[in-house]
C-alpha cells in the first residue's frame, strides 16, 4: 500500500514540476516513503515560490493602485496564469478574491493549476462557490485532476460535489487518488450518488486501475469503505475480480476485514464467493501473516 | 561543483541534512533530481519575466519606467540558467 503511495507522490511532484507523467527520469523516487517524497514536493513549492516572492509582492503592491476591474483584465490579458497565480497568493486574500470575481472562469481555471493549495485557502473561502463550481467543472472538462484532487479540502465539500457529480468514473478515481485531504475526501464522496462511486469501481475494472481504487479505498473512512462494498455486486464480474485481485495483490486486508462487518449479508456473501477470495492459499496465507 | 545532493539542497534553501532521505540514491538520480528541479525553476523563472515585461508594455508611458524600476529593480542577482538550458538573450531578460 505505502508503494502505492509513493508512486502516487511522485505523480503529484512530476506534476509541480511540470516532467511528463510518462517520463520515467524520477520515478525512482517512489522508493522513498510516501511521505518524503510529500516532503520533496512541499520543499521545491515552498522554494518555487520563495524565489520571486519580493517580485509578486511589488506586483501586488501596484496592482492595489488600480481599479479592480482594470487589475483583472491586466491579469488575463498581459501578466498570464503563472504569473497571477503567484501573485494572488502573497495578496491579502480579500483583495484576491474581490479580483478574482473579475476574472473569467476560463483563465481561473488555468490560473487555479499554478496555485498551491494550502496557500489559496483563504482565498477560495471568499469566493461565492457558484464561482468555485463553474471553475472545478472547466478543470474537470480540461483533465486537470491532479490539481482538482490537491484542492478537495480547500473548496467547500458540497462545491465539490458539485463538480464532479456527473464525471467520469476515471475522473473521480484520479482526483480520490490525488486528494491531499482524505477526511475531506470522505465528505464529498458521502455526498455523491451511488451511480457516481459505481462509474468508479466500473472505471477502475475497465481501464486496468484497479490498484488505484484500492489507494482509494485506503484514504476513506470506514462508512465509505462499506459503501463502495455494498456496490461490488452491481458490477459485471470481470470488473468485480479485478477489484479483488487488487486488494489480495496489494494485501490491503487491513482496509477490507474491518469492513466486512459493516456491510449486508448479502454483499458479504457475494464477496466471499467470488474465486480470489475464496482461494484457500489466499486463506491460509491470512491467518499465517496474523501469526 | 558540489555534489548533487547539495545542489539540490542549495536550490531549495534546504540544508543537505533536511534531504537526508535521498541519501540512498546514487549520483545519477540525484543528477537527474537536481536537473528536474532546475529547469522547473528555470521555466518558471523565464515566464515570470517574459509576463511582467509584456505587463509592463501596457503600462501608460508615463508611469512606465516607474513599474519597471520596480518589478526589475537593477540590483536583483540574476538566477543561473540549468546546465543544457538555451541563453535567454539579453533583449528577454530586461523589460
Amino acid at each position: 500500500m505505502s508503494a502505492g503511495r509513493s508512486v502516487v507522490e511522485v505523480a503529484k511532484l512530476k506534476h509541480a514540476l511540470q516532467v511528463p507523467a510518462a517520463a520515467t527520469d524520477l520515478d525512482f523516487l517512489a522508493d522513498l516513503a510516501p511521505a518524503d517524497v510529500s516532503h520533496l514536493r512541499r520543499s521545491i513549492d515552498a522554494a518555487r515560490h520563495a524565489r520571486q516572492a519580493g517580485r509578486f509582492a511589488r506586483l501586488a503592491g501596484i496592482t492595489r493602485f488600480l481599479p479592480v476591474a482594470v487589475a483583472a483584465k491586466a491579469a488575463e490579458a498581459a501578466l498570464g496564469p503563472l504569473v497571477s497565480a503567484r501573485t494572488a497568493s502573497v495578496m491579502e486574500p480579500e483583495e484576491a478574491s474581490r479580483l478574482a470575481e473579475r476574472i473569467s472562469p476560463e483563465f481561473l481555471a488555468e490560473l487555479t493549476g499554478h496555485l498551491e493549495p494550502t496557500r489559496a485557502t483563504a482565498i477560495v473561502a471568499g469566493l461565492p462557490p457558484q464561482l468555485l463550481i463553474e471553475v472545478g467543472r472547466r478543470m474537470l472538462a480540461n483533465g486537470d485532476h491532479l490539481t482538482l484532487g490537491g484542492f478537495v479540502g480547500v473548496m467547500p465539500a458540497d462545491a465539490s460535489v458539485e463538480v464532479v457529480r456527473d464525471a467520469s468514473g476515471l475522473a473521480i478515481l484520479e482526483i480520490g487518488v490525488h486528494a491531499e485531504d482524505p477526511a475531506a475526501l470522505d465528505e464529498v464522496l458521502s455526498g455523491l450518488p451511488d451511480e457516481a462511486l459505481e462509474r468508479v469501481l466500473t472505471a477502475a475494472g475497465e481501464h486496468e486501475r484497479a490498484d488505484e481504487a484500492v489507494l482509494l479505498m485506503g484514504l476513506l473512512g470506514l462508512e465509505a469503505r462499506a459503501r463502495l462494498f455494498e456496490l461490488l455486486p452491481r458490477l459485471d464480474r470481470l470488473h468485480q475480480r479485478r477489484l479483488v485481485r487488487a486488494v489480495v495483490r496489494q494485501a490491503a486486508w487491513e482496509h477490507v476485514l474491518p469492513v466486512l462487518s459493516r456491510i449486508s449479508a448479502d454483499a458479504l456473501h457475494h464477496l466471499v464467493r467470488l474465486p480470489e477470495i475464496a482461494d484457500p492459499d489466499l486463506l491460509a496465507g491470512l491467518v499465517h501473516d496474523d501469526g | 561543483m558540489p555534489p548533487p545532493l547539495e545542489r539540490i539542497a542549495d536550490r531549495l534553501g534546504l540544508g543537505p541534512d533536511d534531504l537526508a532521505y535521498l541519501r540512498r540514491f546514487d549520483d545519477a538520480h540525484l543528477e537527474a533530481l537536481d536537473t528536474a528541479v532546475a529547469m522547473a525553476q528555470h521555466r518558471e523563472d523565464h515566464e515570470v519575466r517574459r509576463s511582467m515585461r509584456d505587463a509592463v508594455r501596457l503600462v501608460p508611458a508615463p508611469l512606465r519606467r516607474r513599474v519597471a524600476a520596480t518589478l526589475f529593480p537593477r540590483d536583483e542577482p540574476v538566477a543561473e540558467a540549468p546546465r543544457g538550458t538555451p541563453e535567454t538573450s539579453p533583449a528577454e531578460a530586461s523589460p
